[in-house]
């Protein structure tokens, strides 16, 4: 698949960089418990 | 222990607001589809935490997607388990730039640890700022930069 047609079904989802980084970190924290 | 100046790290975080919100994370990884001679460096674990952050907040099929294509694009580097896999990539893999949105990361006491292995963390955004694919081009390949020669979009 095409980084283009990634990207363009991406657009479906409005998510921040905020959104992003607390994801990671709670995901990230849940695998050290 | 030489590390590759064209060799980049991009953390989970990087890697899903690549996708899932654009700007200066798609402006830093852009670079590097857009230039076949440089290299993005990554591993399974982290991979497997930018596709949950990507199955989280959008879904499982698009997470799967671009698991494959990012998967096709990366040189996946094996690490201890249980490392930070953004730093371990960059270490095994002989990486010069970790690209990471993580304070942790871009500390100065996490920088002296890094310096012992030339590589460094940065925000994607400063790391588009100062890339500069003629210098980089002239040092690691050699020559006249033709201009990208990668659709970053392919």
């Amino acid at each position: 698949m095409t980084w283009a047609a990634l990207f363009d079904r991406a657009t479906a989802y409005d998510v921040s960089l905020e959104d992003v980084t607390q994801t990671l970190s709670t995901h990230r924290e849940e695998g050290e418990e | 222990m030489t590390v590759d100046p064209v060799r980049v790290v991009a953390d989970a975080d990087v890697l899903a607001a690549d996708l899932l919100v654009g700007g200066p994370d798609r402006e830093a990884l852009d670079a590097l589809r857009a230039h076949s001679w440089t290299t993005l460096v990554a591993s399974d674990p982290l991979l497997d935490d930018a596709e949950t952050v990507i199955a989280t907040l959008a879904d499982a099929e698009l997470a799967t997607d671009w698991r494959q294509t990012v998967a096709a694009w990366a040189e996946l580097v094996d690490h201890p388990p249980g490392d930070h896999p953004a730093l371990s990539a960059a270490v095994n893999g002989e990486a010069a730039h970790i690209l990471t949105h993580d304070p942790a990361l871009t500390s100065a006491e996490t920088g002296a640890w890094l310096h012992r292995f030339e590589t460094s963390a940065k925000p994607p955004a400063a790391f588009a700022r100062r890339f500069d694919p003629a210098t980089l081009y002239a040092a690691t390949v050699g020559g006249e930069y033709p201009g990208p020669d990668r659709d970053p979009r392919g």
